[in-house]
Order: structure tokens, then sequence, then C-alpha cells
């Protein structure tokens, strides 16, 4: 199926008290051509030695089979054994994530408007989100009515399930109509409502993937940053970040302080730092996630914001600000929610430049 | 009391955390991780702030990016919940350092019971009945004198530790020398810390807990005991109160001396001692866990004390404002933890969206949840989906209880362990109250719940 390969790191068990057994897996995240295709895999190797060799293998000979015959049941997962192996491929994690990263921050801070000091620049983001969605209603004719049938239904439908509605099936067009959807339902159920949904269809990508790496990312790019944070080394990938919304997002919970001279207008490269978040008295770096010029301020200087939280603005070479999202709607979907497919938010991005360090 | 609670925790602790706050009228933030958007505790906050990805390591274990948190959102407390920070001592320090309130016992207290080798050592000072054991084990050498000295099999045990990793059960030399390696690369990848002893195994035990409230000016009282033997792999599944094993004279004893010694060892907030209780009824002090517990709705519902607000109050140094002779823990009271895990496949944690989702209801029974038809189980964290806890004046009555609700109880979309505690609620040996630690592992799930449906 001609996917490229990424062998990343299993999310760390946090919780203390969990089982051990799924902290040995390995997970895969394998982009197809279209990004909606994307699949999680996770795979348990039985010995150390060959492993990368062995995953080449699996995906090259399995992973097609695999695939379509998941694709064929319905299910939300299957798994199976070969030798010392075991693959487990997951449908796309098709939580609210997409939408709720993108969405999170809005409505987040919604709710936080009143409280927070120096809150006034908060409206602001709503606004954004507003702002987007009426434009992935003039770009997405086909996705926005359906994220607005099925708002009503919010938390109540359980149409996010992969598999679970026909939309939801992987592939083409009918999948982002499901994404967009889901992520309408998020937005519903939360403060910030149908600006949040939609907006976070079409951008989440994007603000996810910038939204993901610490300071200490700074200098990837958005998609490769964000894949650091759970691969480190493993994803020398796509300092492109072609994909999606020019916003530079918070590294960290803090107060934001924009870089002296980086003003409206300058022109930024992919990895500048062009601004700071104060985290008990340490500078997170925010980082510019793609080649443009500064633009509008998201936040104001000292204001209190909180993780993934839309700071700065980049206006694109050559086009409108607000015209990134909106042609690269679709892989937004990809973003898949899960740490390790939530790279795969970065994975439009990857797939589109071919960059996998892994196999094929 | 406090201006503002952040919630530093997720899941259905931190729904029970925020409740608590509104009952006190306490405003709240719950800070969540980018996974956690959607959860209920999110979506019912007045208040929310995202603090960092999915990763627990950079949100829900980031002392840096709560604290931070805390002091943006303007509170000046932070209810740690369970697991992640909440018994970090070095955490309620930085805590403290940023003049914020730790809920929970002072660095200090933490401290001085974080190693539960120290700590046996101390509360056997102070009269608890310990189990025969070793202090920590300085070479393998060492380990194989102090094994002989207590006699096998014995148990290799992580100083540092907790949720039954880096443990090891050996019956001899060659095995205990095996399993000292393993052990202590497992605490040193668990918990950061590879010291270890070794305890007295025994064979056939209940694991019984006592909860202790106790405030700054050295009131206390207990709440009495949970019975948390149903386990598998030392995750507790099922708790109940009072104790099957102890008769009520025993149970007074056993409260009463844990109460004691833990005051006199300088204990302070909410806490469990846990003790093994053996066949003939002897009990030995285990460890101490200086944190709000999973099971506190058991005793919750016995004694009609809101115990999350409770530590809430003793947090903001109000006196505890009763005394024992006020507890008067009533009925019986169970509780099953519901986890999105596959028991055909071995507990295998389950993630994915919950299709349906109804409550049981009716009298008696109470479910602490976050999850909600449309939910989507986050693969990130813990497995627990939430806790149903049924009371009745008698135990007979709860079980009766229990098999309503876990009967009207509906989670579907993925696997969950709902059927497997109907199984054991049909089980002779749960029904009789003789469960012992080992014996879901010793028998193995699959065949337990083959028996109970004969």
């Amino acid at each position: 199926m001609g996917a490229e390969e990424r062998v990343t790191q299993p999310p760390t068990d946090p919780a203390p008290a969990r089982s051990a057994d799924p902290e040995k897996a390995v997970s895969l995240a394998v982009e197809a051509p279209d990004p909606a295709d994307a699949l999680a895999v996770s795979v348990t190797p039985g010995s150390r030695p060959g492993a990368a060799e062995a995953i080449r293998r699996l995906a090259d000979d399995l992973l097609p089979a695999l695939v379509a015959r998941l694709d064929a049941s319905g299910l939300g997962e299957l798994e199976v054994r070969t030798d010392a192996w075991r693959i487990r491929l997951r449908k796309p994690y098709e939580r609210r994530g997409p939408g709720s990263a993108a969405a999170s921050p809005g409505s987040g801070l919604h709710r936080a408007a009143g409280t927070v000091p120096g809150s006034a620049a908060r409206g602001a983001r709503p606004a954004t989100a507003a702002e987007r969605h009426a434009h992935a209603e003039s770009t997405h004719p086909g996705t926005t009515p359906a994220a607005d049938g099925v708002q009503p239904g919010a938390g109540d439908d359980p149409l996010a399930t992969p598999g679970g509605s026909s939309d939801a099936a992987p592939g083409g067009p009918a999948s982002t109509v499901s994404a967009a959807a889901s992520a309408g339902s998020a937005g519903g159920s939360h403060a910030a409502g149908p600006a949040a949904g939609p907006h976070g269809a079409g951008s989440a990508a994007g603000a996810h993937a910038a939204g993901s790496p610490p300071g200490s990312h700074g200098g990837g790019s958005a998609a490769g940053a964000h894949a650091a944070g759970s691969t480190p080394g493993s994803h020398p990938a796509a300092p492109v970040a072609s994909a999606t919304p020019a916003v530079a997002t918070s590294p960290a919970v803090g107060y934001f302080v924009p870089r002296e001279g980086w003003t409206s207008g300058r022109r930024a490269q992919s990895g500048d730092v062009i601004g700071y978040v104060d985290c008990l008295g340490i500078r997170q770096e925010v980082v510019a996630p793609v080649d443009g010029f500064i633009g509008r301020l998201l936040a104001q200087s000292g204001e209190a914001v909180e993780y993934g939280q839309p700071l700065v603005q980049l206006d694109l070479p050559g086009r409108a600000p607000d015209d990134g999202p909106a042609d690269t709607g679709a892989p937004a979907r990809a973003d898949a929610g899960q740490a390790s497919t939530a790279p795969s938010g970065a994975g439009p991005a990857a797939a589109a430049s071919a960059p996998a360090s892994e196999g094929a | 009391m406090f201006g503002k609670i952040l919630i530093a925790n997720r899941g259905e602790i931190a729904l029970r955390i925020l409740r608590a706050c509104r009952q006190l009228g306490v405003p709240a933030v719950v800070a969540y991780s980018e996974a956690d958007i959607d959860t209920l505790a999110v979506q019912q906050a007045e208040e929310a702030i995202c603090i960092g990805p999915a990763d627990a390591k950079r949100s829900y274990l980031s002392a840096a990016a709560i604290i931070s948190a805390a002091i943006v959102t303007g509170c000046d407390a932070i209810h740690p919940g369970y697991g992640f920070l909440s018994e970090d001592d070095a955490f309620a320090e930085m805590v403290r350092a940023h003049g914020l309130t730790f809920i929970g016992p002072s660095a200090e207290v933490l401290e001085r019971f974080a190693s539960k080798a120290t700590t046996r050592h101390l509360l056997a000072e102070h009269g608890l009945p310990t189990i025969p054991g070793s202090g920590l084990i300085r070479d393998d050498a060492h380990a194989l004198e102090e094994a002989e000295r207590i006699g096998y099999p014995v148990l290799v045990k992580p100083s540092a530790g907790g949720g039954g990793k880096g443990m090891r059960m050996v019956r001899s030399p060659r095995e205990l020398e095996q399993a000292l390696t393993i052990c202590r690369s497992e605490a040193r990848a668990a918990f950061g810390d590879d010291s270890l002893y070794l305890e007295k195994w025994l064979e056939e035990n209940r694991h019984v807990e006592v909860q202790v409230v106790v405030d700054r000016y050295g009131n206390a009282v207990h709440l009495g005991e949970r019975d948390c033997s149903v386990q598998r792999r030392h995750q507790k599944l099922i708790e109940e109160a009072p104790t099957p094993a102890l008769g009520p004279e025993s149970r007074r004893h056993l409260c009463e001396s844990a109460v004691q010694a833990v005051v006199a060892a300088g204990y302070e907030n909410v806490g469990t001692l846990e003790f093994l209780v053996d066949t003939e009824g002897n009990y030995y002090f285990i460890e101490i866990n200086c944190r709000i517990q999973v099971e506190h709705p058991v005793t919750e519902m016995l004694t009609g004390i809101d115990m999350v607000a409770e530590q809430i109050r003793i947090a903001a140094g109000e006196p505890l404002g009763y005394t024992q002779a006020d507890v008067d823990p009533r009925g019986h009271a169970i509780e099953f933890r519901i986890t999105a895990e596959d028991v055909g496949h071995d507990f295998r944690p389950q993630a994915g969206t919950i299709e349906e989702f109804q409550a049981p209801g009716g009298p008696g029974v109470r479910l602490d949840s976050h999850i909600y038809r449309g939910y989507e189980v986050p693969p990130y964290y813990d497995s627990l989906l939430g806790k149903l806890v049924v009371h009745g004046p008698d135990r007979a009555t709860a079980i009766a209880r229990a098999r309503t609700a876990l009967a009207e109880l509906r989670i579907e979309g993925l696997e969950t362990t709902v059927a497997f505690h109907r199984a054991i609620l049909s089980h002779p040996v749960f029904l009789e109250g003789g469960f012992t630690t080992n014996l879901l592992d010793r028998v193995g799930p699959a065949a337990f719940v083959a028996a109970a449906r004969d």
C-alpha cells in the first residue's frame, strides 16, 4: 500500500496503578497516501535485535492484508500474532481529538475568560475560531452541514466511533465529513460551541503539531518537533509544516511574552523563536511553525495562557492569513488524537514530503 | 478555607474532587491534558486549563505545568487526587515553595512515610505488628542471608513501590537470586529507585486496610477498615467494609491500634494503613497510603463522611471537629472497580468509544464515573471507567443490590469488567466472604468465571 512508517515510542504509562503490558508495545503510525487512511498499529516485539527489520517486513507483507480486513470488518481493532510478534491494528482514534486539540484552547479559555487576569484578549480567540468556522463553511461545503447536522446530538451521539458509523469508514471524503462532524459535536458540548468545532476539523493538525513542541524543541518544525515529543530521534522529518494554520501556540502554561522586535510584518522562518511563555520563571520558547510573516498577536503580552493556546498568527507568504487551514482540512483528521498517532497530526506534512525515517 | 482549588488529576477522581469543592463552596479549576478535553470533569468545571499533551510526564506528572496552572488561574491550593503526584514529597515541597497549599500531608510527612521499609520500622516502634521482613537489601548475599532467616517463601518488594510493580514471590535461594535482578530493574524503571526489601510471604492472606483522618492538631479518628482481598496481580478489583475476615472486636482493635500508631508517628490528613490478615486472624502492617484512595467511597457509604471534603478542610487548617464517638459506621458497602479491560485477554486495557452507557440506580447505589455515551476512552491512562458502590444494612442486602446494579449497568463499545464482577457475585467463595488475595491469580480469572457460571 506504499505506506510510510514511523516507529515511535509508546506513550509512557503514566498511571502507576496500571498493568504493565502495554508499556512494551511499540507503536507504528502508518500513513497512507491519503492521510485519511492513516492507521495506528502497535507491535509488541518478542525480541529486540532486528526489530526494525522485522517491523519493515511485517509492514510490507502483513499490513496491507490486515488493513483490508480491518476495513472490511467494521471492527475498531484487530490483533494477530505471528512468530513472536503481536500486531494490533486500530482504526484512527477518532476522538474529538483533532477537533478538540484545536478547540481546547478556545473552549478552555472561554471558560477561563472571566476569571483569569489579563483575559482581555481571550475574547479574541473564540472570534478567531469563528472566523475560521465561517471560512470552513465556505470551503468545505460538504463538511460543515454534516457537522451541523450532528451537533444537536452532541455528547449523546456515538458517532465518533471508529467504524461505528458509515461515515467513519476510513478513506476519502467520507472520513473528512465524519471528522468534521465529530469535531462539531465536541464543540457543541463545550462553551466554544460551533465556532470551535469545524475550526477544529480544519486546523487541528497544524495547531496540534505546533502546540506540542516545548521550548526545547524550538529548532524543529511543527511537525518534526511534535513527533520528537514521543519519538526522540526517529523522526527527522518535515520541516515542512506546510500543512495548516499558521499559528504559533503555547508550549506551556504560564504568561505570554512576545519577543522584542518580532512585531507584525517581520519575516519569521520556521523554528524561529517569536515569543516566550514564562512558566514558573522559566522561559519556554514560542516557535514559528512555518515560514511566514508575524501577524496578529492572539494573546497579549503578560496574559495568562494555557498549553496549546494560539498565541501568534503567521501570515503565509503569498496567501491571505486565513487561507492556510482551508485547503488542508482533510489532513486534520489524521491527527486522530493519540499520542502514537498524534504525531500523525504532523503526518500529513510528513506524508506529503515522504520523509519517513524507517523503511519504505 | 481556600479561595480556589486546582484539581490536578483526571477521570472519575477529578469529578469527585470537583463535587467536593462545589459542596464546600470553593471555586475549582480542572487541569487537563489535551487527551482529556472531553472528560466530564472538564465539561462540568466552570474553569479548566490545558496543562500539556496526552503524555502524562508533560501534563499530570509535570510539577511545573501544574503549579504554573494554579498560579495563572489564581488558585491557592492544589488537589493531586490519587496516583500521579499525589504522594510525591518533592512536588508537595515545590507547591509550598510557590506559596500554595498541597491538599494532603505536608512534604515532611510525605517524606517521612515515603519509604515502605522505613515506615514499617517506624510504625512497628509505635506498636503495630509487621510481617517478618528484612531491612533494605544491601546485596545478593545479604538478601540470601535475610531470606534464610525469615524463611521461604519470601516476597521481594521495591522500597519505593506501589501497584504491585517490581514484586516477586520466591520459594528458594535460586529463585531469589534471579528475582533480585529482575525486581531491581523493574523498580528502577517504575520508580527510579531500585532498593528492595524482603518480606515473609503469607500463602493465604487477606488485604485489610484502615482509614484514618488526622488533623494538624493531632485530633484523629479512624473510619473503620476496608477489605480489598479481591485482587488480580496485586490490583484491587472489589473492596468492601466491614471485612468478613474479622469479628467486631478484632476489627475495633485493629482500627484503634492503627490510628494510635499513626498519630504517634506524626501523620496528618487522610491516610490508609494496609494490613495483611492471615488465616488465623493475625494482622501485619505492610504500608501506608498518604492520599485519598480509589476505594474511599466504601467508607463514605458506611460513615456518611465526605472524605475528600475532610481532606480539603484539614489541609486548610481546620480542626477535625468530631471524635471517634461521633463516627458511626452502619451497614455493609461494596465497591466494584469498573475498568476498560478485556478479561478474556488477560485484562488487556481497552481504548475506544463508549457507545452505550446506562447507569444503575435505586437505594444504596452510587456510581462515581466520568464516562458518558460518546466519550472516548483515551489509551494513555489508567483504565478505570468508574466505581460502582452499593450499600445495604447487611452484606446480603449489599450483594443483592450489587447484583441488580450490575445488571442495570450498561457500558458498550469496549470490553469492561462488568461481566466479571457479575461472575464474582455468584461465586460461593465471595458469597461466603472467604476471598484471599491470591485466589484469582491461582485459579485464573477465566477458570474463575467459568466456575462461577456453574
